[in-house]
């Protein structure tokens, strides 16, 4: 293997070993750009894919607790229009209209501020 | 086949990393095309569960208007009370609302359907794009093969064909002949490998802005997904409280016209001996119900989109 390198290296001309060595620095230059394209691609890709997971999460939690309190409202509704008690159904009522009053598109912006802001969020 | 490891021999493999570049940013487009996809699934998902709660609303505004058939008997004193928690004309009030909900609503979706069709065109134009690599016929270089993929990838050496501004065919074969002189085969690779991370690099730059648009409509799913949440429970809620305060109505009409007609003409002749049209325990069952009919009003208020915090303000 030396041998034929020792070979090669005495038919090439200097010239042309610098332009070969300058052939292959401008090679790994651009392989290391294009690794650093490569890198940042699959960063966003990531941060893609945490941030939706994250809202995916938060809103399923979100709208199922919110499910859960209308429902108990509903049962307490139920039982103040069984027994035809006028503050029960009051209580309730109101207790729903407070529920629906909190939007849910408010707390998407909330949780868009504070993904962008960085801050440690909490699920 | 044969073709393909021509071209893999002549590009010494850089042909094989330029595909494989492509192909990344193939799968990053057919990610895209799903998520539009879905974006329009879930926009006629959405639009349904809106349809429905418009409906059930419309239909509330008449129930809420029958408040008046027993507030119209209170006294001004009595009503004082019914004046700060009712609108004075609640139909109208209540139309008015229904309106500033379809407002933002239509404005909303109206946004999604733009939103949506502008990924859909993005995505259109990105895919038109994608000539980075390509044969100057507009051909991808791996989609052809035997003399042809012979000939591109020597234009692709020459820097592409006369009429792209490149050196073409046969200048790609001069600079395989000029470049034969030196330790050919090292170079040939180096520059095979130069140009291939060049094309690579642009790839995976297109491939990023394909990612930002995906975030897009990634984010606008989300939105749409909320709207139809927000829709349903909206829709379940009214139908729950509406439900009850008919109930609460029917219950209050029995109370204080116990015997229909009859009722009324007594109550007419009490006003008209200079007696209060309802007695104390009435006015005060009567006021508990227009509480109950402040909440259902208050839960038809109640609109989809925020204006604060709409779908269309999400994606600005």
């Amino acid at each position: 293997m030396i041998k034929r390198l020792t070979v090669l290296a005495s038919k090439i001309s200097p010239d042309d070993l610098v332009q070969v060595m300058m052939a292959l620095r401008d090679l790994a230059e651009s392989a290391v750009a294009v690794s650093k394209v490569n890198a940042a691609r699959d960063v966003a890709l990531e941060a893609i894919r945490q941030k939706h997971d994250l809202y995916r999460q938060a809103f399923d939690q979100l709208f199922a607790e919110r499910r859960e309190i209308i429902q108990k409202h509903f049962k307490v509704l139920d039982r103040g229009l069984a027994t035809n008690d006028q503050a029960v159904v009051l209580g309730a009522l109101q207790g729903l209209g407070q529920i629906v009053a909190k939007s849910p598109f408010m707390d998407l912006r909330l949780l868009a501020q504070a993904l962008e802001s960085g801050e440690t969020i909490e699920i | 086949m044969v073709a393909e490891l021509l071209k893999q021999i002549v590009t010494f493999g850089a042909a094989g990393r330029v595909e494989d570049a492509v192909g990344r940013y193939e799968e990053v487009l057919a990610r895209a095309s799903e998520l539009e996809a879905r974006i329009r699934g879930r926009q006629v998902e959405a639009k349904l569960a809106l349809e429905s709660l418009v409906a059930l609303k419309r239909d509330c505004v008449p129930d809420l208007a029958l408040v008046r058939s027993i507030s119209k008997h209170l006294k001004a004193k009595e009503r004082t009370f019914t004046a700060e928690v009712v609108a004075e004309d609640p139909p109208s009030v209540c139309v008015a609302q229904i309106e500033s909900v379809l407002g933002p609503a239509e404005l909303a979706l109206g946004t999604a359907r733009g939103l949506a069709a502008g990924a859909s065109t993005a995505m259109g134009a990105w895919a038109l794009a994608g000539s980075v690599g390509a044969a100057s016929t507009g051909t991808a270089l791996a989609g052809l093969s035997g003399a042809a993929a012979q000939s591109a990838t020597l234009a692709w050496f020459g820097g592409g064909s006369l009429a792209a501004g490149g050196l073409g065919v046969a200048g790609g074969a001069a600079v395989l002949t000029s470049i034969a002189a030196v330790p050919a085969l090292a170079v040939m690779a180096t520059l095979a490998h130069l140009k291939a991370n060049d094309a690579i690099a642009r790839y995976a730059e297109e491939t990023t802005k394909a990612l930002l648009a995906i975030d897009t409509m990634e984010k606008q799913i989300v939105a749409l997904d909320i709207a139809d949440q927000r829709a349903r429970e909206l829709t379940e809620v009214l139908a729950k409280t509406r439900e009850a305060y008919r109930q609460q109505y029917r219950v209050t009409l029995k109370r204080v016209y116990r015997f229909g007609w009859l009722s009324r003409a007594l109550r007419w002749l009490r006003k008209l001996f200079g007696k209060d049209y309802f007695s104390e325990p009435e006015v005060a069952h009567i006021q508990g119900f227009l509480k109950c009919a402040v909440a259902f009003s208050k839960v038809l208020d109640q609109r989809v989109f925020e204006l604060q915090g709409s779908a269309q303000e999400q994606q600005t």
